[in-house]
């Protein structure tokens, strides 16, 4: 793959579409909690990208999708309290449970769910990216632009943080 | 509890199984393990959000089709063969010919000069430089009308009105000039005022006025700026006569009149945006009727 690919190129373009645009869309989700937003603003930035693609080196196509997101998020939606949905895959039980263990299994969900709800924006993005993404410090410390000791911090701090609101709740 | 943790990294560096076997054994042993284990298991249950990739591919390529349309159509020579025309005609332009500006009747225009410094043009006013002057350092400037002045310090800057010329360093004035009458405000700073006939130098809150056929003189005023910047215009004993021809510059019309004694003094203002307060604010102190027919103003005295 050449690396001097020209973003104004329509299909280079869709390329990096394709590659890029779930991550930049889950990214954005975590942060803002809200599907239409997330998508709005990843319309956004993709336009952005395109407007300005004499200057977007295809190299750095990722790197400046993130940041665009982040800025058009943080313009946006950043004063609102989020409030997470996440898709949860039904728990297949093989075993047949006691239905009380199943309630109390539903109700920690639950707990969870608002736990992360209640995180710091940041904690969130970098949990999220780890938890549910699969990905690993590296690639979040490029995502966020920030050093891979400060993702593992923030990991410390969001699993710390979760087990105590869970607890309180 | 949290004092185990030998560091602010370490559940990051338990997830990503980065823990030695010594840390790891004692970790399990701690009731918050448990805890710990318990979230992160059942976080494997949350699943990635739902993106329509396909969906919002296509709104973006909607929204960037016309620019991509115009791509094709215009090949990139053509690009090319524009911007130097471009460029040749920027060049000839700013180098050979003097930049104007001019403002019609009730026009306001601010002005930014190469050097920063800032110019407000009132009504019916020209104000005009030469470029190539101005990269060679001199700072000369032609003004006919009215114009407030904010110079930015430097090389001395000069106005040229065709009844005297104005030279500064650094300060705000304001210039006006009609065929019979000529003044100058000086708002901040030192401004050197020149004619035939003298040499003034003005400071902060001086003012410099000259009317045709009667000796100059020099006042002192309070205002910070010249009323026309917020819309008034401000006469201190002028005659009626040019009250008038600066209403008429305002607001685009002729003044006809009967009977009345133009010499007398008129000191006052008026508004630029309401021509019938305006009118009413000149012609009641005077005594003088006023009849507005479109363009055309008549005035008459009012015992007549």
């Amino acid at each position: 793959m050449p690396e001097n690919k020209s973003v104004c190129n329509p299909k280079v373009f869709e390329e990096i579409y394709s590659t890029h645009a779930k991550d930049v869309y889950n990214f954005v989700f975590y942060k803002c909690g809200n599907k239409a937003q997330a998508e709005d603003i990843v319309q956004e930035a993709f336009i952005k990208m395109w407007n300005n693609c004499v200057k977007v080196l295809f190299k750095k196509a990722k790197p400046f999708l993130f940041t665009v997101t982040n800025n058009l998020f943080l313009n946006e939606v950043a004063h609102k309290k989020v409030v997470l949905k996440y898709n949860q895959i039904p728990v297949k039980n093989s075993t047949i449970e006691h239905p009380e263990f199943v309630l109390e299994e539903k109700e920690f969900l639950q707990k969870l769910q608002s736990a992360i709800s209640a995180l710091s924006e940041k904690q969130r993005v970098v949990f999220l990216l780890s938890r549910v993404d699969k990905k690993t410090y590296k690639e979040i410390a490029k995502i966020c632009e920030i050093s891979v000791k400060a993702v593992e911090k923030r990991m410390h701090l969001a699993l710390s943080i979760l087990r105590k609101t869970i607890i309180n709740i | 509890m949290e004092q185990k943790y030998a560091d602010d990294t370490f559940l990051a560096r338990w997830l990503a199984n980065d823990l030695s076997e010594k840390e790891l054994i004692l970790f399990k042993t701690t009731s918050e393990y448990k805890e710990y284990l318990k979230i992160v298991k059942a976080m494997g249950v949350f699943e990635q959000p739902d993106f329509d990739q396909e969906k919002v591919l296509q709104k973006i390529q909607q929204k960037t089709q016309s620019k991509g349309v115009v791509k094709k159509l215009i090949p990139n020579w053509m690009y090319v063969a524009a911007s130097i025309t471009i460029l040749f005609s920027v060049v000839y332009f700013t180098t050979n010919i003097n930049e104007t500006f001019t403002t019609s009747y009730g026009e306001q225009l601010q002005v930014m000069l190469p050097d920063g410094s800032e110019v407000r043009l009132n009504a019916k006013s020209k104000l005009s430089y030469n470029k190539s002057d101005w990269k060679k350092g001199f700072r000369n400037l032609k003004l006919e009308g009215e114009g407030y002045f904010k110079v930015k310090k430097g090389s001395e800057f000069k106005v040229k009105t065709t009844k005297g010329n104005i030279s500064v360093l650094g300060t705000q004035f304001n210039i006006k000039q009609t065929n019979s009458y000529f003044e100058v405000y000086c708002y901040e700073g030192k401004v050197r005022v020149e004619n035939e006939e003298e040499k003034v130098i003005l400071t902060k809150g001086l003012s410099f006025r000259k009317i045709k056929g009667n000796a100059s003189e020099k006042s002192v005023f309070i205002a910070e700026n010249p009323s026309w910047i917020s819309g008034e215009s401000t006469f201190n004993k002028v005659s009626l006569k040019l009250v008038l021809e600066e209403l008429e510059k305002q607001y685009n019309i002729t003044i006809v009149s009967n009977n009345i004694n133009k010499n007398q003094l008129y000191t006052g203002s008026f508004s630029n945006s309401n021509l019938n307060l305006a009118l009413q604010t000149i012609s009641e102190p005077l005594a003088i009727h006023f009849k507005v027919e479109k363009t055309i103003v008549t005035l008459t005295r009012a015992n007549d």
